[in-house]
């Protein structure tokens, strides 16, 4: 970027981050993922900064992109957790529903999806899934752990869901 | 830049649940209304920096974070969290989308502004004396005279949504209006409850980006009732009567309220961006 762009994306950042970041704590499903989907935002900036440039309202535009970003995960996280458990359950529909709740059907309820889906994907892949996924970890923290870049952690994620758009073709996003 | 009937201040008088529900309502709608969202954050990032909760981190630390982590050459072309394809406001600033008079009319998005407004109501209502005494009018504490004047006018059918939405939350129809001024459109009923009582909330919209809103609120405590205040300006207050009820209305920033209690248990509250007149025949429609 030139001198200027970055400039400019420091004094944006600096002045949206904490708003931003408020924002995704207070209503995103995942909070954990909350500073990384902000982190993100402004990586996406990074990427329009001509768009950014001559916008009339940078920080509109912030939050509309942290705004899609974060209803992106949510439905995209949703529909993972669904592999992980039945194609059936209607468990993630009730609210309240709690985690060890989802990880005791996980472990203990296994319904032939859950058994495909182990078949499908390799025992270090489906870690992976299910620690973004049922765990809510961020890129951030499973890069870590496996010494990996916050990229490589999600064309990881990826991979894993192509995998899974194989084997149950309906839940694939509508384009 | 616009506020709201509340404006700062009354966001102010909010806790920090209260705005934190706000900010879940505007995700929840996928509206555009940055403005109001962003006042709302400046005052939690104002309590942050008061008194920090420990959930934000140093921007210093943010930045550094960010240049480490995320903003690194791997990264050039990738987003962590992918944007929808319907996401082209991204690229370009949105732009509003002509309407044309003889293809079918597309129903008026619920502007989470107007949500917004209409929580505020519920909130400030519900959140008790302290808001009352910084909003400057106890309107219910003023004394009236009673009359008798009835003005009775052809009214339309209640829209069934709405008399389903009052029906299964105990609250009489009657307290409803039945009229609004052509080309309003209601948009679905909102639905407030807490340990105070419960609302419905309605907000009608038109083409011109108008709106009226109208909340039937029910409190479990009548004290409560004597708590509740609103913002005003330095219009006069003007009483007006409709089927034996003495309405107060008064105008705040271009918008016109009027709003009435049984004193017990019942708020009947009218606003929006409409004209006295309009808004006296609204207060006509609700019923006797």
């Amino acid at each position: 970027m030139r001198p200027d762009q970055d400039e400019m994306l420091e004094q944006l950042y600096y002045a949206n981050y904490k708003k931003l970041l408020l924002y995704a704590l207070s209503a995103s499903q995942s909070q954990g993922s909350a500073p990384e989907l902000v982190q993100d935002t402004f990586h996406e900036a990074v990427l329009h900064i001509d768009t950014l440039m001559t916008h009339a309202n940078p920080g509109g535009w912030l939050m509309q992109t942290l705004k899609y970003k974060m209803n992106e995960n949510d439905k995209a996280r949703q529909r993972d957790a669904k592999y992980l458990l039945s194609l059936d359950t209607q468990l993630l529909a009730e609210p309240g529903t709690e985690d060890q709740e989802i990880a005791h059907i996980l472990e203990e309820d296994a319904p032939s999806p859950l058994r495909l889906i182990r078949e499908t994907l390799a025992p270090e892949e489906y870690q992976h899934l299910k620690r973004l996924v049922l765990d809510r970890a961020s890129h951030a923290e499973v890069a870590e752990e496996l010494h990996i870049s916050v990229y490589a952690s999600q064309k990881r994620l990826q991979r894993i869901r192509e995998k899974l758009y194989s084997v149950f073709p309906e839940r694939k996003r509508k384009k | 830049m616009a506020k709201n009937r509340y404006g700062d201040a009354g966001l102010n008088q909010l806790t920090t649940a209260q705005l934190e529900e706000l900010l879940r309502m505007d995700y929840a709608s996928q509206e555009h209304n940055e403005a109001a969202v962003f006042r709302i954050l400046e005052v939690l990032e104002q309590r942050e920096k008061e008194h920090p909760s420990g959930r934000l981190p140093d921007v210093d630390t943010a930045w550094a974070e960010f240049q480490n982590k995320y903003n690194i050459p791997e990264g050039a072309g990738q987003s962590l969290y992918p944007l929808p394809p319907e996401a082209k406001q991204v690229e370009t600033p949105p732009k509003k989308v002509p309407t044309s008079s003889s293809g079918p009319r597309p129903r008026p998005r619920l502007m989470i502004r107007r949500v917004v407004a209409a929580v505020a109501v519920l909130v400030v209502m519900v959140s008790g004396t302290a808001v009352a005494r910084a909003s400057g009018l106890d309107i219910f504490g003023l004394s009236g005279i009673w009359n008798n004047d009835i003005f009775k006018f052809d009214v339309n059918p209640l829209d069934p949504t709405i008399r389903h939405a009052l029906k299964s939350h105990n609250l009489p129809l009657e307290l409803a209006p039945t009229w609004m001024p052509e080309g309003f459109v209601a948009g679905e009923p909102y639905i407030g409850e807490n340990g105070l009582g419960h609302s419905v909330t309605v907000t009608y919209t038109n083409d011109e980006d108008n709106y009226c809103s109208f909340s039937i609120d029910y409190y479990t405590n009548s004290e409560t009732i004597g708590n509740i205040g609103y913002q005003k300006d330095d219009t006069p207050i003007e009483t007006y009567m409709s089927y034996g009820r003495k309405f107060f209305i008064f105008s705040n920033l271009g918008d016109v309220t009027a709003t009435w209690s049984d004193g017990e248990h019942y708020v009947v509250t009218v606003w929006g961006s409409i004209s006295l007149d309009e808004i006296k025949e609204i207060l006509n429609s609700i019923g006797g």
